[in-house]
């Protein structure tokens, strides 16, 4: 192999460690923008390695891999392109050069090199410093269990702008993640200390979350949560390996509507039967339901309990369930989508609904100790109204 | 082996006669035998209906007011009363609705019914109709005029010539003949200018339309005058849309006497409509995702706006406010505008099925508040209660 430094070397690093940078900070990159360098990602070499970074002013993703560095640079190369090329070199060592104001990746011993146009480095939004921030440190499996079991439920509409992310608060005993869209609600909870915790919290976007809980369930160090003092911004830290990744974002102003108050205290009747066999039912029955409300019917008459769905466009269907059900006979209409999604998140086997009114908010919760004995997970959905409903 | 003859197609269009003047005049029987004209009395009504008294004068619907009058001065006037017309037409409705498993109402006064293979003998479809119109007679004292025929073109040209009060029932297979020496302007959907198109080419009559060249028709009016063509022979094979798919919308209107600037004003306007839009939806168990309002300027220009709601509204309430909230948006686009017109509507109708939220207790009153003044309207009619800031007199 040819040792020489050849003219504008920058660094040499290993095409999977910069696949792995370029891909994650791609993760924060929009699609489009009217500002060609924010369509960027910013490649910093100093004697830590290399810091890939990108940004949508909002979230930013930074990844710092290890490469041997020859002179420290920071250019802004277009994102998606450099990682389509990235994608396809062969494995093995690849160096990057200066050549004008050009990026040059040069690969395979020699055989090939590519060019890419780069963008002046020096307007590249600055990474969120958290100054004197507040810290909680969370392992990163059950973190990337805590974010899918609650972002699902976060609302996607711009006018309640709180609701577009998730609640993260807590006590030094516990941490709990919530979220809900008005309509339905789900709560999950560790026990344990993981540090500077308040009631109030912090709103994470969902948005964020999503690309957080890829590398939580790889982590192979417990995730850093930092939030600087004014609660404006957050930043999630963690090694993946010999990488360590960074996720920043600005946080959803609050305060967080006063959610505990919507859980019902006293729900008498009480539905215990099979998440499996339920999902199923529902997901037949829902076939029939009409595309925009998704309304399914639970009928529990006699102790039988039934799935239903009739519309004048897609026919009708019905499927008998085994329950335990003591109490009286009641109908009640759901949005099968929101109750899929949250059968979906419940770990167990055996679950609960404990009920009130045909139109009143309905506890789902699982029965007995979920895999991992220090969480809890809870559930709230609001019916749908049916128009004849019984009880 | 014999093959059973296939059961013919019968398909009936029922048409109430005169309908609202038939209405006015049970609520007032002074006024049988008069010349009557239901419309408003401002400088820009127009005639709702008029009755036949009335027609022989050269009145007729849509005409303007003002020009009705001149033609027949002792005509009486009398503004319309949608709300009796509504009831009338649901009981209207549900005698056809019992008479046939598929019925479309094309509006208040009109409807088709699919009468195939209804009865044991080859006259059922008739008897069927027949009983249909005692009943509609004896039971809400109107006449209604119906046309039996094998598709629904001919059936509605078969109901107007079956009027006042009659029944034409065109005979299985004879369609074709049946319209063969009508004239151009009986056949639905031909419009004035292709009539013009098929008098210059000198076609006068349906017979003469059902037999031109297809080509001729294709390069004339494009696959519009294949279809016309095919319609004057009596082939059309769209069937009969039972009611829960026809109706797509409701809505309301109304042009005022004066123009309006007061918004306020234009507000409680917005808020009667979505009263009466509100109780339409509530009784067909129906929730509109989107509303729509609809302005005209003095000059006519005529704008609409729409919003549509990821939950579907239903409550006068929502109703009403989405249609303020439309206006005021009309006019910070396009500046503020005396009013000619304004028009709500409840459009994407979906099923009744809401999804509560967790702070829906104030949306659980409104539709309490909404179903009790609804069945206090049923009991002691319309008028009986009003909101505060509805206006009562809606039709002036």
């Amino acid at each position: 192999m040819d040792t020489t430094i050849q003219q504008g070397e920058l660094l040499t690093i290993q095409q999977g460690d910069l696949l792995f940078a370029v891909g994650r900070a791609l993760g924060s990159v929009p699609q489009k923008n009217a500002q060609p360098l924010l369509t960027c990602v910013l490649l910093e070499a100093d004697k830590d390695g290399l810091r890939v970074t990108g940004t949508d002013l909002d979230v930013t993703t930074s990844v710092l891999v290890p490469c041997a560095v020859r002179t420290p640079v920071r250019m802004a190369v277009p994102a998606r392109h450099f990682h389509e090329v990235i994608r396809k070199l062969p494995r093995g060592a690849v160096t990057l050069a200066q050549a004008g104001s050009q990026c040059e990746v040069r690969y395979g011993d020699g055989k090939g090199w590519s060019k890419f146009h780069t963008q002046p480095a020096d307007d590249f939004p600055r990474v969120p410093e958290l100054k004197a921030a507040s810290k909680i440190t969370i392992e990163g499996d059950a973190l990337a269990r805590m974010i899918e079991r609650s972002a699902y439920a976060t609302s996607d509409e711009p006018a309640r702008p709180q609701l577009n992310g998730v609640l993260v608060h807590g006590t030094d005993k516990f941490v709990t993640f919530v979220a809900t869209d008005g309509h339905r609600l789900s709560r999950s909870t560790r026990k344990g200390a993981f540090g500077d915790l308040t009631k109030d919290g912090v709103i994470v976007p969902a948005r964020v979350l999503s690309s957080v809980s890829k590398f939580a369930s790889e982590a192979t160090s417990p995730v850093e949560l930092r939030i600087a003092d004014g609660k404006n911004h957050i930043g999630f830290a963690t090694q993946v390996g010999e990488y360590q990744v960074q996720v920043f974002a600005r946080l959803i102003e609050g305060p967080y509507p006063n959610y505990e108050q919507v859980i019902p205290k006293d729900n008498p009747r009480a539905l215990t039967l099979s998440r499996t066999d339920l999902v199923e039912a529902v997901d037949i029955v829902a076939s029939h339901a009409d595309s925009n409300t998704q309304q399914i019917r639970f009928s529990l008459r006699g102790g039988k309990f039934s799935v239903s769905s009739a519309t004048a466009d897609f026919g009708a269907g019905e499927q008998s369930v085994e329950a335990e059900y003591a109490g009286d006979d009641m109908e009640i209409g759901y949005n099968a989508r929101y109750l899929l999604q949250i059968l979906r998140n419940i770990p167990t086997e055996r679950i609960v609904f404990r009920l009130k009114t045909s139109l009143s908010a309905g506890i789902v919760e699982p029965v007995g100790a979920l895999p991992q004995a220090d969480e809890e997970l809870l559930c709230l959905i609001m019916p749908l109204r049916l128009p004849d409903a019984v009880g | 082996m014999t093959i059973p003859s296939p059961i013919p197609r019968r398909i009936a269009h029922f048409d109430l006669d005169t309908f609202f003047v038939a209405v006015e005049r049970l609520k007032d029987p002074t006024l049988v035998g008069q010349p009557v004209l239901v419309g408003g009395r401002g400088p820009r009504s127009v005639v709702a209906t008029a009755s036949y008294e009335a027609r022989v004068f050269g009145c007729h619907s849509a005409q303007p007011m003002t020009q009705a009058l001149r033609l027949c001065p002792q005509a009486i006037v009398v503004p319309p009363d949608f709300a009796s017309y509504r009831t009338a037409s649901e009981g209207f409705h549900a005698v056809l609705r019992e008479a046939s498993p598929l019925v479309e109402s094309v509006g208040l006064d009109e409807a088709y019914a699919d009468l195939t293979g209804i009865g044991v003998a080859a006259d059922g479809p008739r008897e069927a109709a027949e009983a249909a119109r005692r009943r509609v007679r004896g039971e809400l004292g109107l006449a209604v005029s119906v046309g039996i025929a094998g598709s629904r073109t001919v059936a509605k040209v078969a109901s107007d010539r079956a009027k006042p009060d009659g029944v034409l029932d065109v005979p299985v297979g004879g369609d074709a003949v049946f319209l063969a020496p009508l004239p151009l302007r009986d056949l639905p959907f031909l419009g004035p200018r292709a009539e013009e198109r098929l008098r210059a080419a000198g076609v006068r009559t349906l017979g003469q339309l059902a037999q031109l060249d297809e080509r001729w028709l294709l390069a004339t009016f494009g696959s519009h005058g294949l279809g016309l063509a095919r319609r004057a022979r009596g082939i059309d094979p769209e069937p009969v849309h039972s009611d829960a798919r026809a109706a797509v919308s409701v809505s309301r209107e109304v042009t005022f006497g004066e123009d309006v600037t007061d918004l306020d004003r234009l507000r409680q306007v917005l808020r009667a409509h979505a009263e009466e839009i509100g109780a339409d939806l509530r009784a067909s168990e129906r929730r509109a995702r989107t509303v729509t309002l609809k302005a005209r300027w003095p000059d006519f220009t005529t704008f609409t706006r729409g919003a549509t709601f990821g939950q579907p509204l239903q409550t006068t309430e929502q109703l009403s406010s989405a249609g303020a909230s439309l206006l005021d948006q009309l006019f910070v686009q396009e500046g503020r505008h005396p009013v000619r017109l304004i028009g709500l509507g409840a459009t994407n109708l979906v099923e009744d099925a809401v999804q509560l939220g967790f702070e829906d207790g104030r949306l659980l009153h409104d539709q309490q508040l909404d179903r009790a003044i609804d069945e206090i309207r049923d009991r002691f009619g319309n008028d009986a209660l009003w909101r505060g800031l509805a206006p009562r007199r809606r039709w002036r």
